[in-house]
């Protein structure tokens, strides 16, 4: 809009210069007041006119007017009335108002002076204000006589509006450039600027590599800098007691670190660049080092007006390091909390924890103790120490459960102090009452539990440091870091401990069950499983070689395949034992093998339970004992055997004392008869011993062996000279049991006749006793010699003949004979070879 | 020189009597036959064999039996203790084996353990027996 009224002026002021123009508009001019302009050319220009125009006479009667004047002042003035200007109200721009005989078209009018470069407001009827400049520009006619003048109104609320608005950003800009904490400075490049021009000519290519080698040059560029201006921030942040202290130079606020980033502004220069940000480290005019951010603009052909905003960041930076350290020490936990993560052995994870806690913490000494729970309540075992020895902690023996350590082995907190000395909770418990003569000087103290996921208790953390006040709520959080991570690893470790334990286990209890599968297979009893419905479930070897059934076949089958018919209910008893949870012992009876053949065997059978400890099935052990009973049979056998031969050993002892009785003259020689008889036959039967290996039902000895047992005795006495007098010869044969007793008696009695009264008698008499078989019968001859000579035979048959006779015919059904011979009696016996057998 | 004892009034049923001992240890069966004879029966035969027993009693009926249970050859006697039961024969068991060895028939029987005194044997056989109602090799049914 200012451009078309620039425009506009020029237009009117070229239409009002213009001679040929002129005279029509005089003429225009000249009209009556009150008539309106005709269609003219010019008339139809002015109304196009986006600008304000007006014109009055001589006295400042308003002549004309067009719309946008109109427009302008809010009111349509009376033509030929208003006076100077159609405004409503006018105002200076300061708002001090302007009387309409004073405005700038009175002067015009009153000087017949054009006037310019005046400004002023109109106020409309409605109270809005327009700030314009009026271009008042008097007319003459051509006698140069004052006619009028004309005036175009130009609008400049938008310029007023811009104008506004960059003296409101100025002020603002100020307020900012004054308040805000960054330093401005103007400075003064040129001189630089010359000296680079002269380093150029010099043909210097590399301004680092120069001014390295020429540290004076790089103090004289710095020296050239002339500061000009800076804002008040410059001086708070410089500690300067003024502006001028600042202004005197550069090197005042520059660090050795400066100097190298000031090359680099320098090399921005250099190579025409008109910005340069960096960061760098100042000092303030009291020594204060500052860490700094800036940017330079460089302006002006030889960067004479040098910007510099210059921005604090020490409290930045300070944070940076912080943030560092922090990031130092998370980095520190992340790879601890690796490093134990992937570590599965207590000790290690523990030593670990326990070194990396002691330096985040910034502890002198770090400690963990391991929970262990011992019968008074409460000891804890030194498990891993950093920054001191282990004989510094190992004199005092265990912490216990007191005031200070309580809440870490209990779990329930950390404990953080700055003095434990001064701590209300300590120095409570014997036997130290605080700490022990010679324990490490701890003032500032800090525990942390560390506790399991499952909420039991680890262990503690301990640090303690001899200053105090060393540990911050920081260094807790960071320990309380750790320590989850500990016990998370710890945990770890434990089930890790706890698998092996369980693989350990379960490799024995494999490798018993293997010992115990070859047990069952090696041994010979059979050993047989089944589960509640009877249905075998194991078979071991010896089973497959009793019953001759093979795994495969006996294996899911019942039971009742092995049980004959008739015993089947056997099973069921069985079994309802089971259920009760009773074993069977030895129980003996009868089972069928595959062929169908029948065993005796005896039974063990237990219940088998399952894990749950529910009876799930029951185990037999299933012995042959078919050689036992037949064994027992015998035996029953023979001690019946026994039994009976003793009894009938003692009735015939009996008789033989009986008969002894009935023979004998004397009671001596009763003794002695008895004796003897007994004497042969204890002798005779001794030759026949029971033995299962013999026959069953009888023993034997042999006929030669009882001739020679029952004369022994008289074979003894009768070896008192040269040569044997009792010969005895002849075929051997079996002799029964039975039979033995009489042959014994039978020939002790022909032996103690001979004694008495034949050739026994006699040291000079001799017997021969030979046997021999003929047909069925033993025929044994008995024949004395060199005895008493005989005359006959006897007048009666004496006891021992009437015994012997008796006892052939009776016993063995045999016949006897005597040949009374003079040399001396020839008996002869014949007896049954059958008879004798038994 | 002989130690006797007098028989008791039971032994009076013995006088006269016919008796058969089956006992295949000849030297008792002697031993009986001679106290048998004191007593005073008057026919007295020993067998050691149980077919001997068998064969005798075919033909000889006798007033009372002396029955040893165990022969020669492991051989019970029992047979010959079914012949006498059904020919109504008292008998009595001496024997060396237990009583559980005779048979169910028979359990009721007197039972005598050897050894036994040869007076009580005898007094048993007695009181079993009623008085003889025949003589000698004559077979009587007795009821």
């Amino acid at each position: 809009m200012a451009d078309a009224s620039v425009a506009a002026v020029r237009d009117f002021e070229r239409l009002i210069n213009e001679p040929a123009t002129v005279q029509d508009m005089a003429k225009a001019l000249q009209l009556p007041p009150g008539t309106e302009l005709g269609d003219g050319y010019f008339g139809q220009l002015l109304q196009a006119l986006p600008t304000a125009v007006y014109a009055t006479d001589a006295e400042g009667r308003i002549v004309f007017y067009n719309e946008a004047a109109a427009a302008l002042w809010g009111y349509r003035p009376t033509l030929g009335e208003s006076a100077f200007c159609g405004s409503w109200k006018l105002y200076w721009p300061d708002g001090t108002p302007l009387p309409h005989d004073e405005c700038p078209m009175a002067l015009a009018l009153k000087t017949k002076q054009a006037v310019r470069g005046m400004e002023a407001v109109a106020e409309r009827p409605d109270g809005t204000r327009v700030p314009f400049v009026p271009h008042p520009t008097p007319l003459f006619d051509a006698a140069g006589i004052l006619v009028g003048a004309v005036n175009m109104l130009v609008d400049i609320s938008d310029q007023q509006q811009i104008e506004q608005r960059l003296r409101e950003s100025e002020t603002r800009y100020r307020s900012i450039v004054d308040n805000v904490s960054v330093a401005f400075w103007e400075e003064d490049f040129s001189a630089v600027v010359e000296m680079l021009v002269g380093l150029r000519a010099q043909g210097v290519n590399d301004l680092h590599d120069y001014f390295q080698a020429h540290p004076d040059q790089l103090a004289e560029a710095i020296r050239r800098v002339r500061v000009v201006d800076a804002n008040d921030f410059t001086i708070e942040l410089f500690e300067a007691d003024g502006k001028q202290t600042l202004l005197r130079s550069l090197s005042d606020v520059f660090l050795p670190e400066t100097e190298l980033i000031f090359i680099d502004e320098l090399v921005a220069l250099w190579e025409g660049r008109r910005r340069f940000t960096g960061e760098t480290v100042l000092r303030t005019l009291k020594g204060k080092r500052l860490d700094v951010m800036f940017t330079m603009v460089f302006e002006g052909e030889r960067a004479e007006r040098t910007l510099v905003s210059i921005l604090d960041i020490s409290a930045r930076k300070a944070a940076e390091r912080a943030v560092l350290a922090q990031t130092y020490r998370l980095e520190k936990l992340n790879r601890v909390a690796r490093a134990i993560s992937s570590d599965l052995q207590l000790d290690h994870i523990v030593q670990t924890v326990t070194d990396a806690a002691t330096e985040l913490s910034g502890a002198r000494f770090g400690a963990f103790f391991y929970n262990v729970i011992d019968a008074q309540g409460g000891h804890y075992q030194l498990y891993a120490l950093s920054g001191a020895p282990r004989a510094a902690f190992e004199r005092f023996g265990m912490p216990r459960a007191t005031a200070i350590f309580a809440p870490t082995f209990r779990g329930t907190g950390i404990v953080r102090s700055a003095d434990i000395r001064r701590d209300p909770r300590y120095g409570k418990n014997v036997p130290h009452h605080g700490m022990p003569v010679g324990h490490l000087p701890v003032v500032s103290y800090l525990a942390v539990p560390v506790i399991s996921r499952s909420g039991e208790v680890h262990g503690g953390l301990f640090f303690g440091h001899d200053h105090p006040g060393v540990f911050t709520r920081d260094s807790e959080d960071i320990v309380a870091a750790i320590a989850a991570h500990a016990a998370i690893a710890l945990d770890n470790a434990r089930l890790l401990q706890s698998a092996q334990a369980e693989a350990t286990f379960r490799r024995r209890a494999d490798e018993a069950s293997q010992r115990l599968a070859a047990i069952v297979e090696s041994t010979d009893d059979a050993i047989i499983s089944k589960n509640l419905d009877g249905i075998i479930t194991s078979w071991n070897r010896s089973a497959q070689r009793l019953f001759g059934y093979t795994p495969g076949e006996a294996i899911g089958q019942s039971i009742m395949l092995l049980i004959p018919p008739d015993r089947h209910d056997e099973e069921l008893t069985i079994l309802s034992r089971i259920r009760r949870g009773e074993h069977l012992d030895h129980y003996e009876t009868i089972r069928r093998r595959k062929d169908g053949s029948l065993v005796e065997v005896s039974l063990t059978v237990s219940p088998v339970r399952d894990a749950d400890g529910r009876i799930a099935g029951a185990s037999k052990i299933a012995r042959d004992i078919t050689d036992r009973r037949r064994a027992e049979e015998q035996q029953e056998l023979l001690v019946r055997e026994m039994s009976h031969r003793i009894k009938n050993l003692f009735a015939v002892t009996n008789s033989v004392v009986a008969l002894s009785a009935r023979s004998a003259r004397t009671p001596q020689d009763m003794a002695t008869a008895v004796q003897g008889r007994l004497s042969a036959l204890t002798r005779a039967h001794d030759l026949v011993r029971p033995s299962q290996a013999q026959q069953r039902f009888g023993q034997h000895a042999s006929l030669q062996a009882i001739i020679r047992t029952t004369l022994s005795p008289y074979v003894e006495a009768a070896r008192s000279t040269l040569h044997d007098r009792i010969d005895i010869s002849g075929t051997d044969v079996p002799v029964g049991s039975t039979a033995i007793t009489s042959l014994a008696l039978i020939l002790h009695e022909f032996a103690t006749n001979a004694a008495k009264y034949g050739a026994l008698s006699l040291s000079t008499g001799s017997v021969t006793v030979d046997c021999t078989v003929v047909g069925d019968d033993m025929l044994m001859t008995w024949q004395e010699r060199g005895g008493p000579p005989l005359a006959g035979p006897p007048e009666s048959e004496g006891f021992g003949g009437q015994l012997a006779r008796r006892m052939v015919a009776g016993q063995f059904d045999g016949e006897a004979t005597w040949d009374w011979q003079p040399e001396g009696v020839v008996i002869r016996l014949s007896i049954p070879l059958a008879r004798l057998a038994t | 020189m002989q130690a006797r004892t007098s028989p008791s009034r039971d032994a009076n049923r013995l006088v006269g009597s016919r008796i058969l001992v089956v006992e295949d240890e000849f030297i008792l069966a002697w031993e009986l036959e001679r106290e048998l004879y004191a007593a005073g029966c008057a026919s007295v035969r020993l067998v050691t064999l149980v077919e001997e027993a068998l064969r005798e009693l075919r033909f000889w009926q006798p007033d009372g039996v002396l029955l040893d249970l165990r022969m020669r050859d492991g051989l019970s006697s029992l047979p010959v203790a079914d012949v006498l039961h059904d020919l109504g024969v008292p008998f009595v068991i001496v024997t060396g084996q237990n009583p559980d060895a005779v048979s169910e028939r028979h359990r009721a029987r007197p039972f005598l353990h050897k050894p036994c005194p040869t007076a009580t044997i005898l007094a048993t056989l007695s009181r079993i027996m009623d008085e003889p109602v025949s003589t000698d090799d004559q077979v009587s049914h007795q009821s």
